[in-house]
């Protein structure tokens, strides 16, 4: 089987924009959630989320590239900007661009059709360049002039695991020898929010934003919006080992598929998301007692925490591995969650260092799962299974394996 | 009726809000390949002076102009038929 190998990482979330600062603030445990001024004030249901850290734009693009942008894809342009330099050069061979986003570029719709209905504003030339969920994508393929496979994936809250694990399979399959790959979402937006509120989603905790997001915990009451990206620059390992490339770890394992059952509710009993797990760590070359931890989807909604803690418990047939939520600091980034935690889930592996569960205290999952709380754990160093699952059922699990710090 | 001058002005702040520099950075002088604009940016620019000057160019009207003040010149005599 072609090995792939992680080679670059960049990262713009609540918990930090770089690498080095978002896996020190999991580390630490301390949720990110705060009430968004924006949304204060009646302008949405659910007025708190987690917000990018302080993120200045103009160290990224000229005034002139700035105007073409949207928030999103300012983000994901950004943290894919950072990742290829962390690659050290260019990745090798054909590069492919493999982008997961759940809203693509919702929030800017919606600011223009408020702007435009008030007649506020004429419709701006850039309209259809920032408002199609491809822009993202494009654009970093524009800025590398990467001729591979352009492509935006949308499995919901899953779309950033997704991209990566369709990269992974481009590679294998001979199709490219490297890709930028990860996900984003900017969705902090009252009518985004509002949407969210209405299927019950979030967390009401409004008047206590730290607390609010409390992955596997018994009192958990929804997810944190969360907004950010989080991009990985994966390579051929022969083609990465040839040009001297630093090497993180290998993307090891994926699957994907659907519960088919729900338009938002997870299969109560976790039995399709079990098969994914199972099936990925089978693509991985991998036995359940070969994975040192796992990084969860815990949205600390009700219905999936339950439903994953049934689902780790019957993959790992009772001895499921240290389980983490790093929702809990970063809130949910939608399609930057799944490509923010691996990300996250490989520097854990690799430093054998799992981040605690924000806001966990006990609950009847904790009779299924070992979930990390309250202090970092150590492990061994070993492959680490980290989940997502989207809306409409759409499930993908990916393996990631470290390579040694150096 | 606008003065060329008046032509000129709208023209290098029009440009000069695409690039996103000072007006006083586009310079009539200056050729319009300097600043590498594209087809949108383009449209943009007429965007921008039919806002200030309520007048309809097309980006193709200006085809034929080789610098900023070439722009302006082109400006300035679609005001004056119309």
């Amino acid at each position: 089987m072609t090995r792939v190998v992680v080679t670059g990482l960049g990262v713009k979330s609540p918990a930090g924009n770089t690498v080095g600062d978002a896996f020190a603030a999991v580390l630490a445990g301390t949720s990110s959630a705060t009430v968004i001024p924006e949304l204060a004030g009646g302008r949405a249901p659910i007025p708190i989320g987690c917000p990018l850290a302080p993120f200045e734009p103009l160290d990224y693009f000229t005034g002139r590239e700035l105007r073409t942008l949207d928030r999103t894809s300012q983000i994901g342009l950004a943290a894919a900007a950072d990742a290829v330099a962390d690659a050290g050069g260019p990745p090798a061979g054909a590069c492919g661009v493999y982008v997961g986003t759940g809203g693509g570029g919702l929030a800017t719709l919606e600011n223009l059709i408020v702007g435009h209905t008030l007649g506020r504003e004429k419709v701006p030339v850039y309209a259809v360049p920032t408002l199609m969920s491809s822009s993202t994508a494009s654009r970093i393929a524009i800025r590398y002039g990467f001729r591979g496979p352009c492509l935006t994936v949308n499995t919901a809250c899953a779309s950033g695991a997704t991209a990566i694990g369709e990269a992974l399979r481009a590679i294998r399959s001979g199709a490219i020898g490297s890709a930028v790959a990860g996900g984003l979402d900017a969705l902090l937006s009252p009518l985004a929010m509002h949407a969210f509120a209405r299927v019950g989603a979030l967390s009401e905790r409004v008047d206590a934003p730290a607390e609010a997001c409390r992955p596997f915990d018994a009192d958990r009451d929804g997810f944190v919006m969360g907004e950010g990206a989080a991009f990985l620059v994966l390579e051929r390992a022969d083609l990465a080992e040839a040009r001297g490339a630093r090497v993180y770890g290998e993307v090891s394992g994926y699957a994907a598929n659907c519960d088919a059952d729900h338009i938002v509710t997870p299969l109560k009993d976790g039995s399709v998301a079990a098969d994914c797990m199972r099936a990925a760590l089978r693509d991985a070359g991998l036995a359940p007692g070969d994975v040192g931890h796992v990084n969860a989807h815990g949205t600390s909604t009700p219905h999936n925490d339950s439903a994953e803690a049934a689902a780790l418990h019957a993959c790992f047939d009772g001895r499921t591995p240290p389980v983490t939520s790093t929702k809990g600091v970063t809130g949910h980034l939608v399609g930057g969650a799944g490509a923010l935690e691996a990300v996250l889930a490989l520097l854990s592996a690799r430093e054998g260092l799992v981040p605690p569960t924000a806001n966990f205290t006990g609950g009847p999952e904790a009779d299924l799962l070992d979930i990390v709380h309250g202090k970092p754990r150590p492990i061994p160093v070993a492959p680490v299974l980290s989940n997502s699952f989207g809306f409409g059922g759409s499930n993908a699990c990916l393996v990631l394996t470290p390579s040694p710090s150096s | 009726m606008t003065s060329l001058d008046s032509a000129t002005s709208v023209v290098r702040s029009a440009i000069a809000e695409v690039l996103s520099v000072p007006s006083d950075q586009v310079r009539p002088e200056a050729t319009i390949a300097d600043h590498q604009i594209d087809s949108l940016e383009w449209v943009e620019i007429a965007v921008i002076i039919e806002e200030k000057l309520g007048i309809q160019l097309e980006p193709g009207d200006f085809a034929g102009a080789r610098t900023v003040a070439d722009m302006a010149g082109v400006l300035h005599a679609a005001l004056a038929t119309r």
